[in-house]
């Protein structure tokens, strides 16, 4: 058993088997076997607090069917199951999304990586370039030039398709 | 108690509750993102949102992408078509009709076009001169002239380099219109180091090209594996040895057919995350008729001569058939396209079918044009 603990000091206790699907981890338990008990505790203090608890969960199903996952022999029911559960597990908000990003990232956690990656791509996919920056609030900071000529003269056949 | 604060980016450790912006990560992040997009018109609008995301991405590093349709002429004397002055291209995982103009490219017009891969087409024009061209970007690399003209000849291309015409690319050109099945033909295969073609006679049909090696076959024959640079003779695989008896039809009622009414119509060769499949594919009355036998090439076998092994399942991959060539990729929900099913284009009307290989259906897939064929976009 190994003990996270969170930025507003939650401590979540997981099983070392279910945790080490973060590589991150795996790596720092690697190094510190043998050592007291002390070093079973790991800081994650970086990431927002209702964060792990997502963690959690995610390791939680994909540790339940770990064989299934690893090989390809996964049979179609079970799959379309995990499939239906994951798209349950990223619909969330776009901040989570953004967090667990982080998180998947700085774990080493590939799957949810991905996963989250997919969702987050499926948000934006069909929309044009403002709509994007009107919902991410995000200014462009183009220069003049780059607005009015760079980036409409390559790719011309996607600019004049939305006028179309 | 050694924490892990050491190793994580410092950006994320910055605030406690600071409003935030939307999608506020890292360059790398955003890089891995804009690879994630199910469409090329999609990276593009990404790349015109902000500075930040122009500049973590790269033009010419784009997103893994899906086929699209591309629409085909209605010629008389050309079995695929000519491309026009104002080209149609659907998406399906956007659903969208792409027009691009050719008004200010003479060479391109007027010219025939085959399959392709690698996001370019074979245009061909009528004094023989064949180029490997790009609508998208508009690139256009000509080919050096051929002795044989293969009048039905689809490409198999492969490039090992980043360019067509690279130096390390090797280019094959190769077909027997599955109507004469069983002549010689000719393969031409594109050599870049002598920048010539080098001739090999056999027949030749579907072909893929896998780690070096060069797989070609004709519908009932055996396949051919040579050396893709030495164009050396390596195995002669035979068919499946049940392909014409094997059922596919099994407990499969929505096409109950007299098996009289079926033939065996072509064998597709297609590289399947690193594997060979011979997708054979039996046409009935009509294309949704059609059924497919899928089998797996074994060539590390102990006496080294490589066998056929029948699967049912392509799990993850979905398979995309063209005239006579084909191809496997990975396809997400999102994408519009579904895992474990063959798309294919029925040569008698070019129009596009799903064939779901565990449901065993086939139908028409929704496309806005008469006569089209897969395309796969690239910058």
């Amino acid at each position: 058993m190994i003990t996270l603990i969170s930025s507003d000091k939650r401590k979540f206790h997981v099983l070392e088997e279910v945790a080490n699907q973060s590589l991150t981890i795996r790596d720092v338990i690697e190094d510190r076997r043998g050592r007291r008990r002390a070093d079973r505790i790991i800081l994650v203090t970086n990431i927002n607090s209702k964060i792990p608890e997502k963690v959690i969960v995610y390791w939680l199903r994909h540790f339940l069917m770990p064989e299934e996952i690893a090989h390809a022999s996964m049979s179609h029911k079970k799959a379309e199951k995990l499939k239906k559960w994951e798209a349950k597990f990223f619909d969330t908000d776009i901040d989570t999304l953004n967090d667990l990003i982080l998180a998947a990232d700085s774990l080493d956690i590939p799957s949810l990586f991905d996963g989250a990656c997919e969702k987050v791509s499926d948000i934006l996919k069909n929309r044009s370039a403002e709509e994007v920056g009107e919902i991410s609030k995000i200014e462009n900071e183009f220069t003049h030039e780059e607005e009015e000529e760079e980036i409409p003269s390559e790719n011309a056949w996607v600019w004049r398709n939305e006028f179309a | 108690m050694i924490g892990m604060l050491d190793t994580f980016p410092r950006h994320w450790m910055a605030e406690e509750e600071k409003e935030k912006d939307w999608l506020e990560l890292p360059a790398e992040l955003i890089h891995l993102i804009a690879k994630k997009l199910p469409d090329l018109l999609d990276f593009i609008r990404f790349r015109a949102v902000c500075k930040t995301w122009r500049s973590s991405t790269l033009l010419s590093d784009p997103p893994y992408q899906l086929p699209w349709l591309l629409e085909l002429s209605q010629t008389e004397y050309c079995p695929q078509g000519t491309l026009r002055p104002q080209q149609r291209f659907f998406s399906i995982s956007s659903g969208e009709t792409i027009t691009i103009a050719f008004t200010n490219i003479k060479t391109a017009l007027e010219k025939w076009i085959k399959g392709g891969v690698c996001s370019h087409y074979l245009a061909f024009s009528d004094d023989k001169i064949m180029s490997f061209f790009n609508p998208l970007t508009k690139d256009l690399f000509l080919l050096p002239p051929m002795r044989y003209f293969l009048y039905l000849g689809a490409p198999c291309m492969v490039w090992t380099g980043t360019a067509p015409i690279h130096d390390r690319s090797i280019v094959v050109l190769d077909r027997t219109d599955s109507l004469w099945n069983d002549n010689i033909a000719v393969g031409a295969f594109y050599d870049p180091y002598k920048s010539k073609w080098v001739y090999q006679f056999g027949q030749f049909n579907s072909s893929c090209y896998l780690k070096g090696m060069f797989f070609s076959t004709c519908a009932r024959g055996p396949t051919k594996v040579f050396d893709a640079y030495s164009n050396e003779l390596l195995h002669t695989v035979l068919p499946p040895d049940n392909e014409l008896t094997d059922n596919p039809f099994d407990g499969n009622e929505v096409n109950e057919l007299p098996r009289h009414f079926i033939t065996l119509k072509q064998s597709f060769l297609v590289v399947s995350l690193g594997v060979i499949l011979r997708v054979s594919w039996f046409h009935g009355w009509c294309a949704k008729g059609s059924l497919f036998n899928i089998y797996r090439l074994h060539y590390e076998t102990a006496d080294g001569t490589p066998f056929w092994v029948r699967i049912h399942d392509i799990g993850d991959q979905t398979l995309f058939l063209e005239e006579v060539n084909g191809f496997s990729m990975t396809a997400r929900p999102s994408t519009g396209f579904r895992e474990g099913c063959i798309y294919f284009i029925d040569p008698h009307n070019d129009e596009p079918y799903m064939h779901d290989i565990l449901a065993g259906t086939v139908e028409r897939m929704p496309c806005p044009f008469k006569r089209c064929t897969w395309f796969l976009p690239g910058l």
